[in-house]
């Protein structure tokens, strides 16, 4: 049984013009392509970060500060001090504190987070990051997640 | 002896003036159809409005400087210290927003006519990419200004994008420029409005009208059997439909100057990435889209949301029936209205959703699916 398919001169030459210009297409695409992709990817940041004096909290008093340049919320329960990433995981508005309801809460879409960071009313998905605090010299700490 | 009498001798010598006279004679003279009317100005004032923001833009684009520590105060001082630079940004902001309008009654009145029918399909298609390329246009001259709104506004609508499965996080990167919206999101936001998007949009708005006067308008007849344009029963499109657009256009023009007057867009606040203020809503034409994302989780509601572009895109393929007439296209009006219906729910319920209203002495304050409760007020000591 005879398989040999015959491909013209003219084919062939068509197939080959074709792969040379899709190769010419990939090689002045893809700088353009990685040129577009952002260049700075910040890495996991090790910033540790005082939010003030732990006299300067009172009982349910929150505060936000810049930890990598990311907010994080600080509060003040009577247990101690607890820090969560300050960006909901919904999407991405920064949460406040509702002290009529000592919770957290963002002002977007009425999510609440419990003192656990865990979602506990409206759409956010996902808790919101635990931050880890230190009382040095009776400053408050807070550290990269 | 008027100017153009005096330069054709010269210009005869040069090139074959006879065939471009000829040309604009036709295309001056071309007969419309006799149901041509006041709705059918709307395109034409869609067109203006895009002339309108090329104008309004260049100008703009003098004293405005795109960066996290300039964008904001280059728009305060355009408002405040440039020579009527409040009402240059007043009718760039005001034609966004009347250009959308337009293009979506002109949208509108091509379908209730039934023009996207065959041989027309493609122009519609174009009509459709044009309109996706108008809101993109809203969408990223919105973060400009670089307030508190219009930076709320971009992380919730670029974060919406991240629920895309696979490709979703690189799309909001790329878009984004990095992790969060910052003066790489300006810049990149800023070549698209200033470039990209001003050249595609030409190009679709080109090849859109040369579709359009290739095939010409289309009548109320059925597919496949209208008649040639009897010039007895047509309408010249210069001067009558000309006319027509000319005195729209001078409303239109009143109409956007009052609005620049009495109803100035605000400047806000400038942008603060660590306080998100209350109430964040995006700009009117996508509040339905807004709204409806609230009734889903993130990646249902992303696969709702692309039902109805994807319907209007492939429309002219969907709807087989060889009528135009609207009478005699009952489904059709019934899904198109059904749809217009919808999106004005929604956008409505998107509005009042996060708000407090009083009504009838009662203050209601409606959650984010814009179901009211009513408020008690705390009894006074």
């Amino acid at each position: 049984m005879n398989m040999e398919t015959k491909v013209s001169r003219r084919t062939f030459l068509d197939w080959l013009l074709g792969a040379g210009l899709l190769t010419w297409a990939v090689a002045f695409f893809s700088p353009v392509m990685s040129y577009v992709w952002p260049a700075q990817k910040r890495g996991p940041g090790m910033q540790t970060v005082s939010a003030g004096k732990e006299t300067d909290f009172a009982d349910w008093q929150t505060k936000i500060v810049a930890v990598n340049s990311q907010p994080v919320i600080v509060v003040r329960t009577p247990q101690g001090f607890r820090a969560f990433s300050a960006i909901c995981t919904h999407l991405g508005c920064i949460v406040g504190w509702d002290a009529g309801r000592k919770q957290i809460a963002c002002p977007c879409h009425a999510g609440f987070f419990d003192l656990n960071g865990r979602p506990v009313a409206g759409p956010p998905p996902r808790p919101l990051q635990e931050h880890g605090i230190a009382i040095v010299n009776g400053e408050v700490m807070v550290k990269s997640a | 002896m008027k100017l153009y009498d005096k330069i054709r001798p010269w210009l005869a010598k040069r090139y074959d003036v006879p065939l471009v006279e000829e040309f604009v004679d036709h295309q001056a003279h071309k007969p419309l159809p006799e149901h041509t009317g006041f709705w059918h100005t709307f395109g034409s004032l869609s067109l203006y409005l895009f002339v309108n923001q090329i104008v309004t833009g260049i100008l703009l684009m003098i004293y405005y400087r795109p960066t996290t520590n300039t964008a904001f105060e280059s728009v305060r001082f355009i408002m405040t210290k440039a020579h009527f630079g409040w009402l240059i940004r007043g009718l760039h902001a005001w034609g966004a927003t009347l250009m959308i309008l337009c293009v979506l009654i002109h949208m509108i009145r091509t379908f209730i006519m039934g023009a996207y029918k065959k041989p027309r399909e493609l122009t519609w298609v174009l009509g459709v990419f044009i309109f996706g390329c108008t809101i993109t246009f809203g969408f990223t001259g919105y973060l400009l200004p670089w307030n508190q709104l219009s930076y709320w506004a971009t992380t919730v609508g670029t974060e919406i994008t991240g629920a895309i499965p696979w490709a979703g996080n690189y799309m909001k990167f790329i878009l984004r420029g990095g992790e969060g919206i910052t003066g790489e999101t300006l810049a990149r936001f800023y070549v698209l409005h200033v470039v990209v998007l001003p050249w595609a949009l030409t190009v679709l708005v080109v090849t859109h009208l040369v579709l359009m006067r290739v095939q010409g308008l289309a009548t109320l007849e059925r597919v496949d059997e209208e008649k040639p344009i009897d010039p007895k029963d047509s309408i010249p499109f210069f001067p009558h439909h000309v006319l027509k657009e000319g005195m729209i256009f001078c409303l239109l023009i009143g109409a956007m100057a009052t609005f620049v007057v009495l109803w100035p867009i605000e400047l806000g606040e400038k942008a603060d990435p660590f306080v998100t203020p209350e109430g964040i809503k995006p700009e009117w034409y996508f509040l339905s889209t807004y709204q409806l994302l609230k009734y889903f989780p993130k990646l249902l509601g992303i696969l709702v949301s692309l039902i109805p572009p994807l319907v209007l895109l492939l429309w002219p393929f969907l709807d087989r029936s060889p009528e135009r007439h609207p009478k005699k296209r009952p489904v059709a009006m019934t899904v198109g209205v059904l749809g217009l219906l919808l999106a004005v729910t929604f956008g409505a319920l998107g509005y009042i959703s996060e708000r407090t209203i009083t009504w009838g002495g009662q203050k209601y304050q409606f959650d984010i699916y814009a179901v009211p409760h009513r408020v008690t007020e705390p009894a006074k000591p």
